[in-house]
């Protein structure tokens, strides 16, 4: 076999691993994302379904994240970081609670701060429950959370979060 | 039932919130764990990948 097969001579399993995974503005919205290419920002919209609010707000928490843990490591965790120089006073960043969305800060309450990882995402066993939800650390003083809604069930359903090991 | 689940964790003490958290964290972490100072450096090398973590990604392969 040639070192790089058309795609008709590939076996079954490569043709759907690359159908899911080769870049496609089709399989961005109904995948949540591609593998490869860490596309968080519809990844999020889609699980609260809040749409330009919300990216807003994950907007600000990457430049909050990249402030607080150094450019360099929140681009490796997080994949691509391409935001602005943060401007705390310009954001304005201290309190966001609405239905579904919701930023705690612990600054003032406590001398513990949070910490994160390669994968930062903690949520319950599943996010299409009545009471799922999913939280992230997004500075050392801040929780960004996200409910589920139940008028986004079709939303949740086509992210099916996975369990790897 | 969003107001009841933001009533238990305004409910919670800050210290018990973070703790739980971090631990979440460090549990998940396969390759890094990032902190301000190193000291929850004993916290993390017990820690670190003893627990399954969630994606919203397919797996890698």
């Amino acid at each position: 076999m040639p070192a790089n097969p058309p795609p008709r001579s590939r076996d079954g399993a490569s043709r759907w691993r690359n159908s899911r995974f080769t870049p496609s503005a089709r399989r961005i919205d109904g995948q949540g994302g591609r593998a490869r290419c860490l596309r968080w920002q519809p990844v999020v919209a889609n699980i609260v379904g809040r749409g330009v609010q919300l990216v807003n707000i994950w907007i600000l928490c990457r430049r909050r994240l990249a402030d607080a843990y150094g450019r360099t490591r929140a681009s490796r965790a997080y994949g691509d970081f391409n935001g602005d120089a943060y401007d705390a006073k310009r954001e304005g960043f201290d309190v966001v609670y609405e239905r579904d969305v919701y930023v705690l800060d612990v600054s003032q309450d406590t001398d513990r701060r949070f910490m994160t990882s390669d994968h930062p995402v903690i949520m319950t066993n599943g996010l299409g429950r009545e009471d799922g939800h999913f939280a992230l650390a997004i500075s050392p003083t801040h929780l960004f959370g996200g409910f589920y809604e139940p008028r986004n069930y079709e939303c949740n359903q086509r992210i099916a979060p996975r369990r790897n090991r | 039932m969003n107001q009841e689940i933001m009533n238990v964790i305004k409910g919670l003490h800050p210290d018990v919130i973070v703790e739980d958290v971090n631990k979440l964290v460090i549990g998940q972490g396969r390759k890094y764990v990032y902190a301000l100072d190193k000291g929850p450096l004993e916290l993390v090398r017990a820690g670190m990948s003893t627990l399954d973590y969630m994606t919203f990604f397919p797996e890698e392969s």
